[in-house]
């Protein structure tokens, strides 16, 4: 069973992976990507994915009961589950320093066109208006790696920290 | 008359393991629980990072929370069905059951599978036409290859269909419902830039 559910986690952990790196290229979230080239970063998001299952598939029969060390659908629900978060966390862990210079050469393109570089700019350097915008979420990710939309958000966060109520209302009321 | 009809319907699909072995092994991994789910959890994914903008984006996001409900919601009503009715599998009730499968051993009507992979391929599809149809396909797919194996009556994969269909518009009604909430834990996860 405990290899059976290794090789589930396994599968489930590279083609999402994978799945995270074509959909990134797709959604144009290019602080995800491993290889700038959106193309490239498809095509090997999608060869990961295909490989991991053909290879679940390959190394043994997979057609067992879940009695016989097989999962039931709540373990495979939660394998899943995690299978995808460490993938997530890992696709972050590892971009974040891959594209530290993405920012950078996308604050340097858009400089004459300060009312799209809301999400480029770090908080501290915009005007009130624009800092005052809802936190983009994974759109900061087109313009910036993980890590830095994070720093982002504390900015944000952190700069009117003793009102954090009408922050926090001024937030989800948005 | 309805059970006849659908035995022999059964049966004639059935009948065809044998003929084509590469036919019958795809069919076994078309059949088995870990493919097509899997797929389909790996299109949910895909589709929490799509979308051209934020707006698009929530809607995705929020289309895939309408989907996981819609098929937890649908595995529930099978699991309540089943408990109040159990009809024996083919192999158990037929003989001559050319089976490519385990033997599973809960009800066979209605078909659990059937269900969950209806239920995920109406909720993307009230977000996404063409993913959605996609995905209709493969639940299509899914089903007939559970009958092909031996595990299911077509009745049975009809029932798990007929299940995830009603589930799915009142999963959108409880969606609408839920919406405020919802927003506010996508909005939660963008503090993490995860949404």
């Amino acid at each position: 069973m405990i290899s059976f559910a290794a090789d589930y986690f396994i599968m489930v952990f590279v083609a999402s992976l994978g799945v995270i790196q074509a959909a990134a290229s797709i959604g144009g979230l290019r602080g995800l990507l491993v290889f700038m080239h959106p193309r490239i970063a498809r095509t090997l998001g999608i060869a990961l994915a295909i490989g991991a299952i053909v290879w679940f598939f390959a190394v043994a029969e997979r057609n067992i009961n879940d009695y016989e060390g097989g999962l039931d659908s709540n373990q495979q629900g939660i394998l899943f589950f995690l299978a995808v978060a460490a993938a997530g966390i890992l696709t972050c862990a590892l971009t974040s320093p891959l594209n530290k210079r993405l920012r950078r050469n996308c604050d340097a393109r858009q400089s004459g066109d300060a009312q799209n570089a809301d999400y480029a700019r770090p908080v501290g350097n915009t005007t009130h208006a624009v800092a005052d915008a809802p936190l983009p979420g994974l759109g900061a990710l087109q313009y910036g790696s993980w890590w830095q939309a994070m720093t982002q958000n504390y900015r944000y966060w952190y700069r009117d920290a003793r009102c954090w109520r009408t922050q926090i209302k001024r937030y989800f009321s948005g | 008359m309805l059970a006849d009809a659908d035995k022999a319907l059964f049966l004639w699909i059935n009948a065809l393991v044998g003929h084509a072995p590469v036919i019958d092994a795809m069919m076994s991994r078309l059949a088995s629980d870990y493919l097509v789910p899997v797929g389909m959890g790996l299109t949910l994914v895909a589709l929490w990072f799509v979308g051209s903008d934020d707006r698009e984006r929530m809607r995705h996001q929020i289309g895939m929370f309408t989907a996981l409900t819609a098929m937890a919601l649908s595995s529930l009503v099978v699991f309540i069905c089943n408990a109040l009715f159990f009809r024996p599998r083919p192999f158990d009730g037929l003989d001559d059951v050319s089976l490519l499968f385990y033997m599973p051993t809960d009800s066979s009507f209605p078909s659990n599978s059937a269900a969950v992979a209806f239920a995920i391929a109406a909720g993307v599809w009230c977000i996404n036409r063409h993913l959605g149809i996609v995905l209709f396909v493969a639940a299509a797919v899914y089903g007939f290859s559970r009958i092909y194996v031996g595990v299911h009556y077509p009745a049975d994969i009809l029932g798990g269909i007929a299940i995830a269909l009603i589930i799915t518009p009142l999963t959108l009604r409880i969606r609408n419902l839920l919406m405020p909430l919802l927003v506010a834990v996508i909005k939660v996860a963008r503090l993490f830039a995860i949404a």
